[in-house]
C-alpha cells in the first residue's frame, strides 16, 4: 500500500525544486550577472533573457547592454547574443570557467533611452598635454607675422609725419611774416600821408613834429632790417627742415630694414601647430581606451559581489598552491560593429583570459580585434594585472585608413588643406602604472596639399608663394613620441611637414617682406620728394613775394625819408638823429 | 486549473494535519533546528533539505522549525563566527580542511565561511538534544489530541440506528427453544 502521507509532500517538494532549477536558474543567473556586472562596471546592466542548461554546461544570454558610468545616456557595450560553454569540472569546484564563448552583435558606445547611472563617479582624468605649448608658439609666431604684415606702415612713416608737420608750420611762419610786412607797410603809408599834409603850427612845433617823424623813420628802418633778417632766417630754417626730412627718411629706411628682419619660423613649432589637434585626438583616444581598460579591471577586482567580501562571517582560504580565479573566460569570440572616425566598422576578434582576479590567473588578458570594410585594422591589447604594478599595452595597425578632406591648422590663420586619401596608422602604447610611453605613427602617401592663409597673413598672394613649396610635398608623416606620467605626459611630435612647409613659408614671407619693404622705401622716397618739392615751391614763392614786398617797403621808406628831409631842409645824413633844436632857442 | 490547485492545497493540508508518531515529529523538529541555523544558499543547506525529505521525519514540523530558526540564526552569528573561525583555523585540522576543499562540490558547501561552519557545528550539536527534548513534548501533544478526540466523541449526539434489513431483524430475534 502506498503511504501517500509520506510520499506526496516529498514528491511535491522535489517537483518544486526541479521546477525552480529548470525555470529559476535563468532568472537567478540573470540576477547574479546584473548584480555582479553593475558592481564591476558601475553602470546599469540590462539583460533581457538568460538560459542555463546545467547538464549541457551551457549559458545563453540574449539582448544585454551595459551603461557607461561616465556617460549614463550611452552604453559602454551592448550585444544581441552571448553563448558560453562552461567547464563542468570547474563548476563542481565553484568556479565559473567559460572554456569557449561568443558574443555576437556587439555594438560599442550606443545611445540609451534612459539613464544608466547607478552612483556618481568622479570624472575621468583628462589628459593634459604640456607640450602643446609648442603649438601655441607656432600660433603666436603666425599671429606676430600677421600683425607685422597687417601693420599700416605707410601711415607710420617718419617722412610723412615730418612732412605733414612742416607743411603745417611753414604757412604759419610765412603768414606771420607777411602780417608783419603788411603792418609795416601800413604804418609807412600812414606816415607818408601825415607828412604830405600842409604843416601846422609855428616853426618850432613843425620842427619838433618832423623831428619825431624822423625818429619814427629810423625805427621803421630798423623794423625793415629786422624783417629782412627774419626772412633770411626763414630761408635758413628751410634748409634745416630739409635736413629733418632727410633724417626722417633715414629713420624710415631703418624701420623698413627691421621689417625685413624676422625670426625664422621654427619647423617644430609649425609641425605642432598644424598637427597638434589631429594627432593629440588620436593619442588621447588610444590612451583613453587603455585607461578605461585599466579602470575596469581595477573596479572589477574590488567589486564585493565578485570577491566574497560581503555577507555573514569571514571566508577562510583553504586552498593549497596557486588558486585559480573564481570567474574566468578562457576564450571568447567577438563580432560586432563600432564607430571609427564617424564610420560604422564591422569587427571580429577574440578575448582571452578575462577575469576579475588576474593575479590568480597569472596571465594578462588579451584582446585581438580585426576590423573589416572601409577601415581595415588590427588591434591587439594586453592588460596585465598579474603584479602589483599593472601594465597595459595597445598596438593598432591600420594600413588603409580612409581620410576625408580636412584642414590642418586654423582657418583665418594658416591652414593646410589635405585632399581625401588613405593613411596608415600605427600605434604602440604602454601604460605601466601611471607611466605612459609609446609612439603613434601616421603616414599618408600620395597626398595633395593646398595652402590657405588668412587675409592678415598676406591672403591669397602669399599663399601662392607658399603653395609652390607645399606642392612639392608628396607624403605626410607624423610620429608622436609619448612619455611621462598621467595626466600630464610629455610628447614630442616629429614630422617633415613642418620643415618642408616652414622652408616655403620662410621664403615666401621673406620675399613678401622684401617686396613690402621695397614698396615702402619707394613710397617714402616719393613722399620725401613730393614734400620737399612742395615745400621748396612754397618757400621760394613766399620768399620772392616777401622780398618784393620788402623792396617796395624800402622804396617807400626812401620816399618818406626824402619827404622828411625836404620838409626839414636837413642833409639826409642827419635824418634819424635827435637834433638839438631846443638849444637853438636858448 | 484553479480547481486542481485547490485540490492539491487541500491534499497538502490533510497531509500536514495527519497524525504522526512523536518520534517522527521530534526528528522533524531536530532537522528543522539544524536546517534553520545553517545559512542558506550553499550546498550544506541543500543537502540538509534533501535529508529531511528523504527521511520519514515530519516534514511540516521540520519546515516550520527551519523557518523559525532561520529568523533567529542571525542572533547567533557572533557565537557561530567565533566557533567556525576556531575550527577552521585549528592547526590540527588544516590539512584535512585543505584536502576536503579540493574535492568536487565541497566548495559549494561554503564551509570555509566561519558562520556556515560554526552554525553547522551548533546545529549538529543541538540535533540530538532537540530530538530528545521535543519527543516528550510531542508525545504529550499527541496524547492531548487523543483525549480531546475522545471527549469530543463522548459528548457527541448518539448516532441514529440504521435501518436494517428484514433478514437481519429476523436473525436478531432470539429463536424459541
Amino acid at each position: 500500500m502506498i503511504r501517500w502521507s509520506y510520499l506526496l509532500p516529498r514528491l511535491l517538494l522535489l517537483l518544486t525544486v526541479w521546477l525552480g532549477l529548470h525555470f529559476g536558474a535563468g532568472p537567478a543567473a540573470r540576477w547574479a550577472f546584473v548584480t555582479a556586472g553593475q558592481s564591476a562596471i558601475g553602470g546599469k546592466v540590462d539583460i533581457d533573457q538568460v538560459h542555463v542548461n546545467l547538464l549541457a554546461g551551457r549559458l545563453d544570454i540574449r539582448q544585454a547592454s551595459v551603461a557607461d558610468p561616465r556617460s549614463p545616456l550611452r552604453n559602454l557595450v551592448q550585444f544581441d547574443e552571448g553563448v558560453f560553454h562552461l567547464d563542468s569540472q570547474a563548476l563542481l569546484h565553484r568556479r565559473l570557467v567559460v572554456e569557449q564563448g561568443a558574443l555576437r552583435g556587439i555594438r560599442l558606445d550606443t545611445e540609451r533611452s534612459e539613464s544608466g547611472a547607478l552612483e556618481p563617479r568622479e570624472p575621468a582624468e583628462a589628459t593634459d598635454w604640456a607640450s602643446s605649448q609648442i603649438a601655441v608658439a607656432g600660433r603666436e609666431w603666425l599671429e606676430g607675422l600677421g600683425q607685422r604684415l597687417d601693420a599700416k606702415l605707410e601711415d607710420e612713416l617718419e617722412t610723412v609725419r615730418v612732412g605733414k608737420e612742416l607743411w603745417q608750420r611753414w604757412p604759419r611762419e610765412y603768414s606771420a611774416l607777411e602780417d608783419r610786412v603788411h603792418d609795416w607797410r601800413g604804418r609807412i603809408e600812414r606816415l607818408q600821408q601825415i607828412v604830405k599834409q600842409p604843416p601846422r603850427g609855428n616853426v618850432l612845433e613843425q620842427a619838433n613834429f618832423y623831428q619825431q617823424q624822423a625818429m619814427t623813420l629810423d625805427q621803421m628802418r630798423k623794423d625793415l632790417v629786422q624783417l629782412h633778417r627774419d626772412l633770411q632766417r626763414l630761408g635758413q630754417q628751410a634748409g634745416q627742415d630739409r635736413q629733418s626730412l632727410d633724417a626722417a627718411r633715414r629713420h624710415d629706411e631703418q624701420r623698413i630694414r627691421e621689417l625685413v628682419k624676422f625670426d625664422q619660423l621654427d619647423p617644430r613649432n609649425l609641425t605642432e601647430y598644424l598637427l597638434d589637434e589631429e594627432t593629440s585626438r588620436r593619442v588621447e583616444d588610444c590612451l583613453a581606451w587603455l585607461q578605461r581598460g585599466q579602470e575596469l579591471m581595477n573596479v572589477a577586482g574590488q567589486a564585493p559581489e565578485l570577491n566574497q567580501i560581503e555577507g555573514r562571517g569571514a571566508w577562510i582560504d583553504l586552498t593549497t598552491g596557486p588558486q585559480p580565479p573564481d570567474v574566468l573566460i578562457r576564450h571568447l569570440e567577438l563580432d560586432g560593429v563600432a564607430l571609427w572616425g564617424g564610420q560604422s566598422v564591422a569587427f571580429r576578434g577574440t578575448a582571452e583570459g578575462l577575469t576579475h582576479q588576474p593575479a590568480r590567473h597569472g596571465q594578462p588578458a588579451q584582446l585581438h580585434l580585426r576590423t573589416e570594410g572601409a577601415v581595415a585594422a588590427t588591434i591587439d591589447c594586453s592588460l596585465d594585472f598579474t603584479t602589483q604594478l599593472p601594465s597595459s599595452r595597445l598596438r593598432i595597425a591600420c594600413p588603409q585608413l580612409a581620410q576625408p578632406a580636412r584642414n590642418l591648422g586654423r582657418d583665418g590663420q594658416l591652414a593646410v588643406g589635405v585632399a581625401p586619401g588613405a593613411a596608415a596608422l600605427q600605434a604602440e602604447l604602454e601604460l605601466v602604472g601611471r607611466q605612459v610611453s609609446g609612439r603613434v605613427e601616421w603616414h599618408q602617401p600620395d597626398v595633395q596639399l593646398t595652402t590657405q592663409l588668412g587675409s592678415r597673413l598676406g591672403g591669397q598672394r602669399l599663399a601662392q608663394h607658399v603653395q609652390s613649396s607645399v606642392g612639392q610635398i608628396r607624403e605626410l608623416r607624423a610620429v608622436v613620441h609619448l612619455e611621462g606620467e598621467l595626466p600630464r605626459p610629455r610628447w614630442r611630435l616629429q614630422s617633415d611637414l613642418g620643415s618642408q612647409l616652414a622652408t616655403g613659408i620662410n621664403a615666401a614671407v621673406r620675399q613678401e617682406l622684401a617686396q613690402r619693404a621695397g614698396d615702402l622705401s619707394d613710397q617714402a622716397d616719393r613722399l620725401l620728394q613730393e614734400q620737399q618739392a612742395r615745400l621748396d615751391d612754397f618757400i621760394l614763392g613766399k620768399q620772392a613775394e616777401l622780398v618784393e614786398k620788402l623792396n617796395l617797403g624800402e622804396q617807400q621808406l626812401a620816399d618818406f625819408q626824402q619827404l622828411v628831409t625836404q620838409r626839414l631842409n636837413l642833409p639826409k645824413e642827419l635824418l634819424g638823429r635827435e637834433l638839438p633844436l631846443n638849444k637853438l632857442f636858448r | 486549473m484553479i480547481v486542481w490547485l485547490l485540490q492539491q492545497v487541500s491534499l497538502v493540508r490533510k497531509v500536514v494535519q495527519a497524525s504522526d508518531t512523536p518520534q517522527r515529529m521530534a526528528w522533524g523538529f531536530a532537522f528543522g533546528v539544524l536546517l534553520g541555523l545553517v545559512p542558506k544558499g550553499n550546498l550544506v543547506a541543500v543537502v540538509l533539505s534533501m535529508v529531511l525529505l528523504a527521511t520519514r521525519a515530519n516534514l511540516s514540523i521540520g519546515m516550520a522549525t527551519a523557518l523559525a530558526f532561520s529568523l533567529l540564526s542571525s542572533w547567533l552569528d557572533p557565537l557561530t563566527h567565533r566557533l567556525g573561525l576556531a575550527v577552521l583555523t585549528m592547526p590540527a585540522l588544516q590539512a584535512w580542511w585543505q584536502s576536503a576543499y579540493q574535492l568536487p562540490l565541497v566548495p559549494w558547501t561554503s564551509l570555509n565561511n566561519t558562520v556556515v561552519c560554526g552554525s553547522l557545528i551548533v546545529g549538529l550539536l543541538a540535533f540530538y538534544p532537540a530530538y530528545r527534548v521535543s519527543k516528550p513534548v510531542f508525545q504529550r501533544y499527541l496524547d492531548w489530541r487523543v483525549r480531546r478526540r475522545e471527549q469530543a466523541e463522548s459528548t457527541a449526539l448518539p448516532a441514529t440506528v440504521p435501518l436494517e434489513s428484514p433478514e437481519a431483524v429476523e436473525s436478531s430475534i432470539p429463536k424459541a427453544a
